[in-house]
């Protein structure tokens, strides 16, 4: 352009080539002039005729000055500068900036027209670069506004590759989270570690479907980790961005910390649950009908309204139900929050000393905070116990909340207390004036009121009545009314009215008046001072108390019971009564007899003090308040008794509900009766029949032992002596059946001796006990049996270490381990070298012995019955009477004991003996 | 049934001179008479479940004794139930004891296997009065009890 400029003016190609220049220079919407050395207008294109017209509101023509009015004063200097520097040859661009009339951009360039090395003027082009400039500054204001809030948001910036791993961290991101940049990629963190973890679940999903591109975009809220360890919400907007294959290249997440945001919005919606319980509670109890329902709603409230986890309140003496019942003693903080009336903010309850009770319920039922209000009626009253489940709940602002809301409750318990005063104050008002005149009639009291100034008295209806008057007789003189007195009485009565009279004090006296009909009342008459504003006495007001009624019951009632003491006191059972704590209330003779006491000095002592044996006497008290708090009677055929003398009594007793005369106190009426003697002959009667049934089934057995073993030898004598007549013996064999004979007489003679043994077993009881050692008995059968021992080898083994001696008869236990250590040797096993063993054990309050031996052992299925049985043997080949083991049971049972076996054929025998303990 | 007219005589008693006893009775009653004796009750069932199970086998009387160490009379009455018939079918058994227990007597009675209660001792008049019986079947025994 600059080009065809220059060379216009010297332009011959042709008409058609200068008029096309032309049309091209004159059409453009670009400036195109020049100017001669002294700013005179050389030529100009239409562009800048139209310009300056525009610009000065005159068209200029060729050789007018380009310097003219109509730009401004700046625009002229710059432009002269302009023209300056191209007049000394320099070809250069400047750009102009016009805020008038409108805003103007252009682009000047200016190039010098030389002739020869002379510079004569120059040639101007001006280009509209406005629109350019403009977009050009609008490009700068947003690049910075993005610097700006790049630098000045709140947003940290985070790039993620598909794996999640961190590509960029912003600044700002640093700052939320505490790592940087590089220490994150250097960790190589993935996204998940720093979200918390109980968000963690659903965060990874979403995470997951950005990383994958299922989604594209997704905001969310959920809580992070900082690199200090704090926990913190944030709020992420997180977008994916995909190559053109749809591929995820990175995923943008931009985040704020909203924390702080988060904690106030939790506040607020704390503080709207506090204050909607509050406006709730005012409602509750601007509708409670009664204390009860106040308390219960409040609590209901709390947990309704206030959100909170569990609330009661606990009264004194009064059990809420969902108090738990530990809680509701107090001690610990509420006992403190009752003591002091101050609250208890306890934001921590698991490391809580003073709510130590409560610990468990920490992980049991979620508690963490709590708050523990006091409850006023007159004084502090209970406690109002609030829980939450977060930690740190009860805060300054929240504290004050619920104190208002305790005030509330504590305030609205007072009315109710002082309303029911207030009705109870009014109801008896109303009440009093018309009972008087009833109460008067039905407890036969009489009024009246005397004037001193006047000496007359005015009586009331059932005065007149009481004095047998018409009751228009109800004005009385001093001296009148002295008239009625029964005269026996009319000393002391004048006596104690005139000392009424002369010190002004209240009189009350008994005394009898007689009626003009000649009937006599008890009367019991009180007389109280009147006075006036001035403190002087004006009359005497009194009433009078017909107790002619009471008198005569009282006389009847006493006499009757003085009947009945007497007729109580000659019986030989104990009569009683006792209370719950087993104070006697009553007592009879023969019962305080045991005690060695009168029955005066009975009342009011409790058995547990006076009884010489505690444990009677607790199960006495026992048993009185089984009865007293069953209601029902009950008796004990037997119970043992110590008296104070320490005799021992057996007592049958009956004991039955009752109720103390005149109060409402629950005891129990008893009645004993003596049954030691009745017992004693009782106890005599069974061991004397049981002793009857024994010797009748010891005669039984001898009279077996006669029909048998007394006769097998007789039988034998008789069958010898009838062989012994017949003829034709000879001398030889007559010798023989002699010697027979003799043998079968000694066999009788042995039998009778063993009866008499056995005689004086059983009947023999009286000798001494001693203390005897089984360890020495032993020793002493052992010295006896030594020849039978070594010869078969027998070894007797013994262990006494349980137990090694007893009180007992010394023969009889000699016999029995003799017999028994006899026997185990006697009934050896062929071939086997016979062991016994005897040892001794302790059960209970029994001594055992037992004796086990390794020899033939017997069939106890078949035998079992005849074992201890007299003569019985179970062995042909050895030698035995079949006494040895009825003797051993014959003398165990005189000792008292029993006996007992276990056998086996070809195992062995063992023989368990029990003694009772002396 | 072939018979010998004289029984073969058993006695089961542990007491040695009543055998003896038994023994002499028996001969110088019933010269020729067989006696076997047993203080062992064991050995003399064994005797006779040898001795008597043909049908020629002669027949036997069998005193009893009741109180015995190893096995007593009944015990020895359970046993013989238990043998061959053509045994028992051999057998007379009469209980001799010294016993004048009135349950001993009726035990004996209700026992079917006992013919007869026989108190001891045994004397010639008593055996006569079993004796007879052994000849000829169809008379009943009669005890005698002195």
């Amino acid at each position: 352009m600059d080009g065809s400029d220059e060379r216009s003016p010297g332009m011959t190609e042709g008409i058609d080539g200068q008029d096309n220049l032309h049309a091209l220079i004159n059409n453009t919407s670009d400036l195109i002039w020049s100017v001669d050395r002294n700013y005179k207008l050389i030529s100009s294109n239409t562009a800048f005729d139209e310009m300056v017209m525009h610009m000065t509101g005159k068209p200029i023509a060729k050789g007018s000055d380009v310097l003219s009015d109509g730009f401004t004063t700046g625009q002229l200097a710059r432009f002269r500068k302009s023209y300056a520097r191209a007049f000394s040859g320099e070809t250069f661009k400047v750009t102009e900036y016009t805020a008038v009339p409108e805003e103007l951009w252009s682009e000047l360039s200016f190039y010098p027209i030389r002739n020869g090395d002379k510079v004569v003027g120059t040639a101007c082009y001006a280009h509209d670069i406005t629109d350019f400039k403009k977009s050009q500054n609008e490009l700068i204001v947003a690049h910075n506004k993005l610097v700006f809030h790049l630098e000045n948001t709140t947003l940290g910036f985070i790039e993620w590759d598909d794996q999640l791993h961190v590509k960029s961290w912003s600044k700002k991101a640093e700052e939320i989270f505490g790592w940087t940049e590089l220490e994150f990629i250097d960790l190589q963190k993935s996204a998940y570690s720093q979200v918390y973890k109980e968000d963690l679940p659903w965060v990874s999903k979403i995470a997951h479907q950005l990383a994958n591109g299922e989604i594209e975009r997704r905001s969310v809220r959920h809580r992070n980790y900082t690199k200090d360890g704090r926990v913190i919400w944030c709020e992420w907007f997180n977008s994916v961005l995909k190559d053109k294959n749809g591929k995820v290249m990175t995923i943008m997440s931009q985040v704020r910390d909203i924390t702080k945001q988060k904690k106030a919005e939790e506040k607020i919606i704390t503080a709207s649950h506090l204050y909607a319980f509050i406006s709730q509670v005012n409602q509750c109890i601007t509708h409670a009908e009664n204390e009860e329902t106040v308390i219960k709603d409040a609590c209901r409230v709390a947990v309704e309204f206030g959100k909170f986890k569990e609330a009661w309140i606990g009264m004194m003496g009064y059990m809420d139900e969902g108090c738990p019942h530990s809680l509701c003693e107090a001690n610990g903080a509420q006992g403190q929050v009752i003591q002091t009336g101050n609250c208890y903010v306890c934001n921590d309850i698991e490391n809580d000393a003073l709510l130590l009770d409560w610990k468990p319920f920490v992980s049991e039922r979620g508690w963490r905070s709590c708050i523990i209000l006091p409850v006023k009626k007159s004084g502090t009253v209970g406690t109002f116990n609030i829980i939450s489940s977060a930690v740190n709940f009860f805060q300054p602002e929240e504290v004050a909340l619920l104190k208002e809301a305790a005030g509330d409750i504590s305030f609205s318990l007072s009315v109710f207390e002082k309303d029911k005063h207030r009705m109870l104050m009014e109801d008896k008002a109303v009440q009093s004036g018309l009972r008087l005149k009833q109460a008067q009639s039905i407890a036969h009291v009489g009024s009246w009121e005397l004037n001193f100034s006047t000496g007359i008295a005015e009586w009331s209806e059932e005065m007149c009545r009481i004095y047998g008057l018409d009751s228009y007789e109800n004005v009385q003189s001093y001296d009148a009314w002295l008239s009625f007195i029964h005269p026996e009485d009319l000393e002391y009565v004048m006596k104690v009215s005139k000392e009424g009279e002369r010190t002004f004090s209240n009189s009350s006296f008994y005394h009898r008046i007689i009626r003009k009909n000649g009937v006599i009342r008890h009367i019991l008459s009180q007389a109280q001072v009147e006075f006036n504003k001035e403190s002087s006495a004006v009359g005497l007001t009194g009433v009078a108390h017909d107790i002619t009624e009471m008198k005569e019951t009282e006389k009847a009632l006493a006499q009757s019971e003085a009947n009945l003491l007497q007729i109580m006191d000659l019986m030989p059972q104990s009569i009683f009564v006792k209370d719950y704590n087993g104070k006697v209330v009553f007592a009879n003779k023969s019962f305080a007899s045991l005690y060695g006491l009168s029955t005066k000095q009975m009342i009011n002592r409790t058995l547990t003090e006076i009884m010489p044996v505690k444990s009677e006497a607790e199960y006495l008290l026992h048993q009185d308040r089984d009865v007293i708090l069953s209601g029902e009677a009950t008796t004990t055929p037997e119970f043992s008794f110590t008296d104070y003398g320490g005799n021992k009594h057996l007592f049958h007793t009956l004991k039955v509900p009752f109720t103390v005369v005149g109060t409402n106190e629950k005891a129990v009426l008893g009645l004993s009766n003596d049954i030691t003697e009745q017992k004693l002959a009782e106890t005599e009667r069974t061991r004397m029949v049981a002793d009857i049934v024994r010797r009748n089934k010891d005669l039984e057995q001898f009279s077996y032992i006669v029909s048998h073993n007394v006769r097998a030898p007789v039988a034998n004598i008789n069958g010898i002596t009838e062989i012994l007549q017949m003829s034709g013996l000879d001398k030889n064999d007559r010798e023989r059946w002699i010697g027979e004979l003799a043998s079968s007489v000694k066999k009788l003679d042995e039998v009778i001796m063993d009866l008499n043994h056995i005689l004086k077993v059983t009947h023999t009881e009286s000798d001494k006990k001693e203390t005897v050692k089984f360890s020495e008995l032993l020793n002493d059968i052992k010295l006896g049996f030594n020849n039978l021992i070594l010869n078969n080898g027998v070894e007797i083994v013994s262990d006494f270490s349980a137990v090694d001696e007893m009180l007992t008869l010394r023969s009889y236990l000699y016999s029995i381990f003799f017999n028994l250590v006899s026997n185990s040797i006697k009934y050896r096993r062929p071939g086997i070298k016979p062991v016994v063993e005897i040892t001794s054990a302790r059960l209970d309050d029994k001594i055992q012995l037992i004796f086990k031996d390794n020899g033939l052992g017997m069939d106890l299925k078949k035998r079992g019955g005849q074992v201890f049985g007299l003569y019985k043997r179970f062995h042909w080949h050895v030698e035995g009477k079949g006494m040895g083991l009825y003797m051993v049971k014959t003398q165990v049972e005189s000792l008292g004991g029993k006996i007992g076996i276990s056998s086996e054929v070809n195992k062995g025998t063992e023989f368990r003996i029990e003694f009772e303990m002396a | 049934m072939e018979q010998k007219s004289i029984p073969d005589f058993i006695v089961f008693d542990d007491d040695v001179i009543n055998n003896l006893i038994c023994e002499k009775i028996i001969q110088t009653t019933i010269p020729g008479a067989i006696v076997q004796t047993f203080t062992e009750p064991e050995r003399g069932l064994e005797y006779i479940l040898a001795t008597y199970a043909d049908d020629n086998s002669n027949n036997a009387i069998l005193f009893l004794d009741i109180n015995m160490p190893s096995l007593n009379g009944w015990e020895v009455l359970d046993k013989l139930d238990e043998f061959p018939d053509v045994v028992k079918g051999h057998i007379k058994i009469f209980m001799l004891s010294s016993s004048v227990d009135p349950l001993d007597t009726e035990k004996a009675r209700d026992n079917p296997l006992v013919s007869g209660y026989i108190m001891k001792s045994l004397s010639q008049v008593k055996l006569r009065a079993v004796f007879p019986d052994c000849i000829n079947p169809a008379v009943r025994p009669t005890v005698a009890i002195p």
